[in-house]
């Protein structure tokens, strides 16, 4: 598992994961200093009690037998008269925690002069050494020294092991535990991104995950019925409206061929058209806000071709050379994608550029597919214009051209849904409208 | 286009709830010798098709006591009458539920009178042309060397499970192919077969339409021209119910 991608640093999951580790670490750190300082304190005080008891027993032996004193030398531990107080200097920061528990057991023994007990304690080079300056009974210093390690000992570098697995083991379970939450976070961002995209999904599950979470997702279940109930009733209405003016001009156009040829009879034929294509666009229009058709695998260069050679203003007998010459590139471009509303998309470009360029030129790139006219197009800084539905640019220009000014707004929404990029631009020749197609396969 | 296309006292009942529409087109079918008999409801069409023979079925897809598409399919449990369904539902997806409840083509409203003349003798010919016969009731996908045709989508995919978009004349001119492997079919022969459910193939070369489809099946020897003047489809077609995957 990529461990990088595990643990995303703008999520709400990732910024979880960094904060509990981070409070880990600071806690074990933070123990582990003062449960060391702690242990190392504690296991100077001690040997430096110990010692210091020693050395009584030793004064009280001596005060009897003065000449033992050359036997009770050991390894690591000996022990001389002196004349005054004299010591190395102690590198130890923490001697004075020493003093006070070393002179309390002194009292308790039954030590006078307690106040002129010293003690000192140096680390060199790893290696401790400790000294105590006793006043003897004799009336001289009794003066010892021992030599110490002075590191952490193994019972505690193994506790701090084993504190540290167990600290990445609460880690690991912490991150799982969040990267589960945060699961069911994405899944619901992922509805949302769905039903932005005119795509409406399965409802989320209400009944799993903390209490906020199950309200957003019944809420946002509820938004997307809502939405999903508006726009069928829209589009049901459209439909029952556009059922009944099918009928007014089916009546219409039977008629018409029964009246005796006249040049008018073609063109109300032809406006007939006209109106049942306006009334194809709206519901097209309104029908693919929300899309329910299946994805599916298609190659785009057959489909292109299809479109050019059904153009039916292009001379149909010279059909092969038509589609030769008007379709350039790529020979295969297959991607993922709503069949019917991707011809639809291309439809609409090509239809536009036959309108209002009078000509098409088609060019399948590797990951994009061009449309191109000879016409003027519109300025770029218009596009977002053109997109919006019921746009005409140019008035004066469009006004005998059919149409309910809804192509390109449908065009938009299918790249829209697509996660395609649509986008006009001037060229040499004339004017190019580009599809940005995603990764294909 | 010449009027004794039509055969001879062909009978057609017509199922549309809008009184004008079946006046105009009882009218107009009666100029070219058709009998057309309209009926306004469900149960006037029951009560007429027991009562009588008919040719041809018109339905229309929205009506006021159940719709045209359950009638269409309970007519296929018993009847093989050729029906055409009138829609006011230009979606592509209507048109396909109307073919797989077994309408054997469809009329988008508004139609003229002379593109449902056009129709009405296309399904005629067609279903009487033997090679149409057996696709018209067991609605079944086809596939050949891979590739999948399905009948009642018009649709082609490739070994690949790509859709690979075909116009309605070269889809046609497969299927002419296709349900007739082995024989050698010749242009004109091909030209008869697939003519009339669009009206384009009769502008449109044949051999035009055909190298583009062999480009869209890849190029390879699928099709075959045979010397002579004839094409012949060489791969093996075998049927698949529908509603099978893919």
């Amino acid at each position: 598992m990529n461990l990088i991608g595990w643990l995303p640093g703008r999520s709400l999951f990732g910024r979880v994961s960094w904060i509990v580790v981070i409070a880990m670490l600071v806690l074990h750190v933070t123990g582990f200093y003062f449960y060391g300082h702690e242990r190392l304190v504690g296991n100077a005080r001690t040997y430096a009690v110990s010692m210091a008891q020693r050395l009584y027993e030793i004064d009280e032996l001596l005060v009897e037998q003065p000449n033992l004193l050359s036997v009770l030398q050991t390894p690591g531990f000996s022990v001389r008269r002196a004349e005054h107080i004299e010591l190395e200097d102690s590198n130890w920061p923490h001697l004075d925690e020493l003093q006070q528990p070393v002179r309390d057991r002194l009292i308790l023994l039954g030590l006078e002069r307690v106040e002129e007990v010293v003690l000192s304690y140096s680390i060199r080079r790893g290696t401790g050494k400790m000294e105590i300056v006793m006043p003897s009974k004799l009336g001289d210093f009794l003066h010892a020294s021992a030599v110490i390690k002075p590191g952490f000992n193994s019972r505690l570098s193994s506790g701090a092991a084993f504190s540290s697995l167990f600290l990445l083991l609460i880690v690991g379970v912490v991150l799982w535990l969040t990267k589960r939450q945060a699961r069911q976070l994405e899944r619901f961002v992922g509805a949302a991104e769905l039903l932005a995209d005119g795509r409406a999904g399965e409802p989320l599950p209400e009944k799993v995950g903390p209490k906020e979470l199950r309200r957003a997702s019944s809420a946002f279940n509820q938004m997307q019925a809502e939405v999903l109930r508006l726009l069928r009733e829209r589009s049901d209405m459209l439909a029952g409206v556009s059922h009944d003016i099918r009928t007014l001009t089916t009546r219409l156009g039977l008629r018409l061929e029964k009246l005796p040829e006249e040049r008018d009879q073609q063109k109300a034929d032809e406006e007939i058209g006209l109106i049942t294509n306006i009334l194809d666009q709206v519901l097209t229009f309104t029908r693919d806000e929300i899309s329910d058709e299946n994805r599916q695998q298609v190659d785009l260069v057959p489909l292109l071709e299809t479109l050019i050679v059904e153009i039916p203003e292009l001379d149909q007998t010279r059909g092969e050379d038509a589609s030769s010459s008007r379709l350039t590139g790529e020979s295969s471009l297959v991607i993922a994608c709503e069949s019917v509303a991707t011809t639809r998309l291309f439809m609409n470009l090509i239809d536009n550029a036959m309108k209002y360029g009078g000509g098409v030129r088609v060019f399948v790139g590797t990951n994009c597919v061009e449309v191109i006219d000879p016409g003027q197009g519109f300025a770029t800084e218009d596009a977002a214009d053109a997109l919006k539905p019921y746009s005409r640019l140019d008035q004066a220009r469009s006004q005998n051209l059919p149409g309910a000014g809804l192509g390109l707004s449908i065009a938009a929404n299918v790249c829209r849904r697509h996660g395609w990029q649509l986008e006009f631009c001037e060229v040499a020749d004339g004017f190019k409208a580009i599809v940005h197609l995603e990764a294909t396969s | 286009m010449a009027e004794s296309e039509t055969p001879e006292h062909v009978r057609v009942l017509l199922l549309d709830d809008d009184a004008e529409i079946r006046r105009l087109v009882d009218e107009y079918l009666s100029q070219y010798q058709i009998v057309c008999r309209a009926v306004a409801t469900q149960a006037e069409l029951k009560r007429a098709m027991a009562s009588e023979h008919y040719d041809l079925l018109l339905l229309d897809i929205m009506l006021p006591d159940g719709d045209g598409l359950s009638i269409c399919r309970d007519l296929r449990q018993s009847s093989t009458i050729p029906v055409i369904l009138l829609t006011a539902l230009a979606d592509e997806g209507d048109r396909v539920v109307g073919l797989e409840m077994g309408a054997d083509d469809y009329v988008t409203k508004p139609f003229s009178a002379r593109e449902l003349l056009a129709r009405i003798r296309a399904v005629l010919r067609r279903t009487s042309a033997q090679a149409w016969v057996h696709t018209r009731n067991e609605r079944v996908d086809l596939t050949f060397d891979g590739w999948l045709l399905s009948v009642t989508k018009r649709t082609l995919h490739s070994p690949e499970g790509v859709n690979i978009t075909l116009t309605g004349g070269e889809f046609d001119l497969l299927m002419a192919l296709v349900l007739q492997p082995g024989r050698v079919l010749t242009r004109d022969q091909l030209l008869e077969m697939t003519k009339g459910r669009t009206g384009e193939a009769f502008d449109r070369s044949v051999d035009v339409q055909l190298s583009r489809l062999r480009k869209k099946l890849g190029n390879g020897d699928l099709i075959k021209t045979v010397r002579g003047g004839g094409y012949q489809f060489s791969a093996e077609v075998t049927e698949r119910k529908l509603g099978a995957a893919g």
